[in-house]
């Protein structure tokens, strides 16, 4: 198996700048989540990866080579707004696509049989689309995008509308394709289950990449508000002009503070006492809910400082 | 994951999954297959009605007071009801079981109408009642009448056809179905445009542009749609040439089979000129309810060659005819047109279809473009000089 890899993907829509150099690699066997605002440029990003866009500068390599309409055939991709013809019934639609991917019409009927038992949907192979429930059509989408066992899996919002059930039926494929070695590059706005399902997670804001790494990485500690400290008969807005506080922003019963450069926990502790008596001082580590609302929109944290 | 026999999506391949799909979506349906029969049942009964239609009616006249030999030979198109005498010429004329009458009484003859007698029996009763008054006369002047029908046969007239012209029901009749074929190329290019929207309103058209390119797309779907089509077509037309062998006779004011092959190669160059841009056209839009919007111009650039056809029949030889015949889309009209008037050559007609080939060259190119920049935009239509320009 082979990682995925942007570099320098650039792409504009007339003066509308969508991605600006973007830069990072699912490797094989990674579930890489994409999180970002709405119009932050995620789909046109997965969509480039899809080959359904061209970028303007930059390209998406599968290993070494610059992903083409060849290479594309090889991904399984499920767009964010779903389609599938609604007069076709299940079985036709997914041999359809299956044989567009290059698969003989022998080898799209084994791997129909195969994903639609899986997925349950097995039961609805003669009814066309516009019969089923919400839940089944998506479950078809998703056969959709497996239908010729991809090698790379792209999935815009998979998680979108799907019910808990389904929910975990959608996580428990992934795992089993990043198992195989297969690298799976998907968006959601559903932080918890980015949190819960993925190795590494991109931030994207106005094209661009504003964090990459692991859960862990991102979450360690940073120049940001990371210790929490309350003071119990502090007056509210005490750390203000506090040398060791380089800002603070209210939180629960206390306040988080980042500190001064050159100033340790020490002397932010001996300024609290101060004020009255400290009930709790610890290291935050921010959820990824925290983390997406500082990287992505920082002037709605209510930071004074 | 991949298994040795599986491959990669190779141009040709994309294109005819989705020409296939196009297929089994339009013509493996009961709907399809019901329009193939009654379009044939039509288009024969047409053919074979057009011959009872195109045939000169026959009339009762009635021929009275004498034995029918005085009346000279029966005209064409009239059948004689002897009868005995002017009395009966009156009563046959008024009950209608002879639209006229030519009645001799003693020296003289009377030619008995109705108010309504149609023009053809009047003309024969005068004809009838003309040729016993000149019989008559000759009698009395005791002229001898087979000596003078001899001489005037002898003497002529003697019939000498000159030219290939075409009669003007034929060109009427070649007329009559190249509109036909025009107003197929509006519907089946609705259907592509229809098409179209459908797979950009129900969105599968981005999982499909995952897997294959726009133009792919695009020239797969035109093909499905144009071979329904051209099926419809060559059922109408084998109607016609059916209706021909079983009876040979008729169809008298139809084009001539050359012409009817002529017609239907031409119907094929002009919709491949106009196929991708129907294509293109339904790209532009997100709902087909917004369809008709786009398409209207379409339509008219279609449909122009008519008007520019019923102008140009006054006069096919006229010199801006001669010009226009060779621009497309007039060129899908014109020459057919003149191939039933056997007013252009083969070479005329290649040097024709060439300039048209290169012009569908240009069409495609132009709507893949717009196809391409259009088909991922949803919401309000795109205008096409946005489409061309991006």
């Amino acid at each position: 198996m082979k990682p995925l890899t942007y570099k320098g993907v650039t792409k504009s829509y007339g003066s509308h700048q969508a991605l600006d150099r973007l830069d990072f690699t699912v490797h094989p066997g990674q579930i890489f989540g994409f999180v970002g605002g709405n119009g932050a440029g995620k789909t046109t990003a997965l969509r480039i990866a899809a080959g359904v866009l061209a970028a303007d500068q930059g390209a998406v390599y599968w290993g070494d080579s610059p992903v083409g309409r060849p290479e594309a055939a090889r991904f399984g991709y499920m767009p964010e707004e779903r389609g599938l013809y609604p007069k076709m019934t299940v079985a036709k639609q997914l041999l359809y696509l299956g044989r567009l991917h290059g698969q003989s019409t022998a080898q799209a009927r084994s791997a129909m049989t195969r994903w639609t038992r899986r997925l349950g949907i097995d039961a609805h192979h003669d009814k066309p689309i516009d019969t089923l429930s919400l839940g089944n059509q998506q479950r078809v989408q998703l056969a959709a995008a497996l239908i010729h066992d991809p090698d790379v899996l792209i999935l815009d919002e998979p998680f979108s509308g799907l019910d808990p059930s389904a929910v975990d039926d959608m996580s428990e494929v992934l795992r089993e394709k990043a198992a195989q070695g297969v690298p799976v590059l998907f968006s959601s706005h559903q932080l918890d289950l980015v949190e819960r399902l993925c190795d590494r997670v991109g931030v994207i804001a106005a094209g661009r990449l504003a964090a990459e790494g692991s859960l862990d990485e991102l979450r360690a500690p940073r120049t940001g508000h990371s210790l929490y400290l309350e003071v119990e008969g502090a007056p509210p807005g005490w750390p203000e002009g506090t040398p060791a506080v380089a800002s603070y922003r209210p939180d629960a019963a206390g306040v988080l503070v980042e500190l001064a450069d050159g100033h340790t926990e020490n002397d932010l502790l001996a300024e609290a006492v101060r004020h009255g008596t400290v009930r709790a001082l610890n290291r935050r580590r921010p959820t990824l809910t925290e983390l997406f609302r500082d990287l992505v929109d920082p002037a709605k944290d209510g930071t004074p400082a | 994951m991949k298994t040795p026999t599986e491959k990669h999506t190779r141009p040709l391949q994309g294109t005819w999954q989705v020409y296939r799909r196009e297929i089994e979506a339009r013509m493996a349906t009961k709907g399809y297959l019901v329009s193939l029969l009654v379009l044939g049942l039509l288009m024969f009964g047409l053919t074979v009605g057009l011959d009872f239609a195109g045939k000169p009616k026959t009339s009762s006249v009635a021929a009275c007071g004498a034995p029918a030999a005085d009346f000279g030979p029966a005209p064409s198109g009239a059948r004689l009801v002897p009868c005995p005498d002017l009395d009966a010429a009156r009563r046959l004329t008024a009950d209608r079981k002879a639209e006229a009458a030519a009645a001799v009484t003693a020296d003289h003859v009377t030619v008995v109408l109705r108010g309504d007698t149609p023009d053809q029996a009047r003309a024969v009763a005068l004809a009838l009642g003309r040729a016993w008054a000149t019989n008559h006369a000759y009698a009395l002047q005791h002229i001898d009448t087979a000596a003078l029908d001899q001489a005037v046969v002898q003497a002529g007239p003697r019939l000498d056809t000159v030219g290939a012209g075409v009669g003007a029901a034929e060109i009427s009749g070649l007329i009559s179905m190249i509109v036909v074929l025009f107003m197929q190329i509006v519907g089946q290019g609705s259907a592509i445009a229809q098409g179209v929207v459908e797979e950009k309103s129900t969105r599968i058209v981005e999982v499909l542009l995952a897997t294959v390119s726009p133009l792919q797309l695009m020239v797969g779907k035109v093909a499905g749609i144009a071979t329904a089509a051209v099926v419809q077509v060559a059922a109408m037309l084998g109607a016609m040439l059916g209706a021909r062998g079983l009876f040979p006779d008729a169809g008298g004011s139809l084009p001539g089979t050359a012409a009817l092959l002529s017609a239907g190669f031409w119907f094929l160059l002009s919709f491949a000129l106009f196929a991708g841009l129907f294509a293109a056209a339904g790209s532009l839009v997100s709902r087909p309810e917004d369809l008709q919007t786009v398409l209207m111009p379409l339509v008219l650039l279609t449909l122009a060659p008519v008007a520019v056809a019923v102008a140009a029949v006054q006069s096919l030889s006229s010199s801006w005819v001669q010009i226009v015949q060779y621009v497309p889309p007039f060129s899908g009209l014109l020459m057919p047109l003149q191939a039933g008037a056997g007013n252009v050559s083969l070479p005329q007609q290649a040097a024709a279809a060439a300039v048209t080939i290169a012009a569908t060259a240009v069409t495609m190119r132009l709507a893949a473009r717009v196809y391409r920049n259009s088909i991922l935009r949803v919401g309000a239509a795109v205008r096409w000089r946005q489409a061309l320009a991006a």
